[in-house]
């Protein structure tokens, strides 16, 4: 029981390190880096138009025939959370969306030329999403679903069951409960681009 | 000079957009290239990250099991044969046991260790410098590890709060 000057140094210096440790190991909050590839006017980019004439043609779920113009010039692979977004210099037309499920894609064209992609979840194995042709029903940028009390940015009805297009964080190895989920960005250029009655298209395979 | 024709030829067009003047391709195989496949089975509503991953029991390794073999063996030719030097007297005979032990397993007990008496140290009225250190170091981690808990927890419910989706 001795509390002479060294003992006193000892404590504080252990004090004080200890302290220096307990805000050194504080884990610091890190943003989830989400690579969103939405390209602006200012970008410049590429786009693979197929010459007059000679437009490959895409069969829809209801038999009818979609003439392709131009696709994205999408090099690389897409990651999870990516997306490009590219309608300039695209005449007005009418919109379609493609939704391919077995390739986790959805592209959305205006008039036979592409102007969006990225890929999306969608149903689980028990809540599949439904495949065949639809229209947009309702629109609604800030939707927060009563089912499932999440919320659903850019919201795109497509049945009157609840199945929908909308925000959502795209991950691997997710699913959803049926709805078709892409990123909140490509979300947004959507629910800009996408008038109620458009055709949305969601196939299974080829 | 020709393959510089093809080459304008291939990119006519307003120089953004590449024209496929020759080799139209399919636009579903530009959209395979930039898909990531199909999705693999199992994928769920909720998905969270990996927490703990289990590690394998090891098997269970039964205890040797110690028979007679371990117990003392007379060994049959000492009995049988007693010993006779050629320059030892003749004495009555005695048989001798001779022990021999089959070491094919390790002893049972361990080498024997000099027990030291365990004397507690004195206990003091006031606790000592060190005392006060160590229990406060203690407080510091409870709480660092506290707040880290809270944190990930709070990192995690975040990350969870989306994906609940239709």
């Amino acid at each position: 029981m001795s509390f002479d000057i060294r003992s006193l140094a000892l404590i504080f210096g252990l004090l004080a390190s200890a302290v220096a440790a307990f805000f050194a190991f504080q884990p610091e909050p890190q943003p989830v880096e989400r690579i969103v590839r939405i390209v602006e006017p200012s970008d410049t980019g590429t786009r693979l138009a197929y010459s007059d004439g000679n437009y490959p043609v895409l069969t829809l779920p209801d038999g009818s025939k979609q003439p392709i113009r131009s696709v994205l010039d999408i090099s690389e692979r897409l990651r999870f959370g990516q997306a490009v977004w590219d309608d300039r210099d695209v005449p007005d037309g009418p919109m379609l969306v493609r939704v391919d499920l077995s390739r986790q894609l959805v592209s959305v064209f205006r008039g036979g030329h592409e102007i969006g992609s990225t890929i999306i979840l969608y149903g689980a194995a028990s809540k599949p999403t439904p495949t065949g042709m639809f229209k947009v029903l309702q629109k609604s940028a800030d939707y927060h679903s009563r089912t499932y009390d999440a919320p659903m940015p850019y919201m795109l009805r497509l049945t009157s069951d609840g199945v929908a297009i909308h925000g959502s964080d795209v991950r691997e190895r997710a699913a959803t409960h049926g709805c078709i989920g892409v990123p909140l960005d490509f979300a947004r250029h959507l629910y800009a681009a996408m008038s109620l009655g458009d055709r949305v298209a969601i196939v299974k395979a080829d | 000079m020709a393959l510089l024709l093809a080459f304008f030829i291939f990119m006519r067009g307003d120089g953004r957009s590449t024209v496929f003047a020759e080799l139209p391709r399919d636009p579903l195989s530009l959209l395979a290239e930039r898909s990531p496949g199909q999705r693999p089975a199992g994928a769920l509503f909720n998905v969270k990250p990996p927490k703990v991953t289990f590690r394998q029991e090891e098997p269970i390794v039964p205890a040797p099991v110690y028979g007679p073999d371990i117990l003392p063996k007379i060994t049959q030719e000492l009995l049988s044969e007693p010993p006779i030097g050629p320059d030892t007297p003749e004495l009555p005979y005695t048989p001798t046991i001779c022990c021999e032990l089959t070491v094919n397993e390790p002893p049972l007990t361990p080498p024997l260790t000099p027990i030291l008496p365990f004397l507690p140290p004195p206990v003091r009225p006031l606790p000592e410098p060190e005392t006060w250190i160590t229990m406060l170091l203690g407080i510091f981690a409870i709480g660092s590890a506290m707040r880290r808990t809270k944190v990930r927890e709070s990192k995690a419910s975040s990350r969870n709060a989306v994906p609940d989706i239709a």
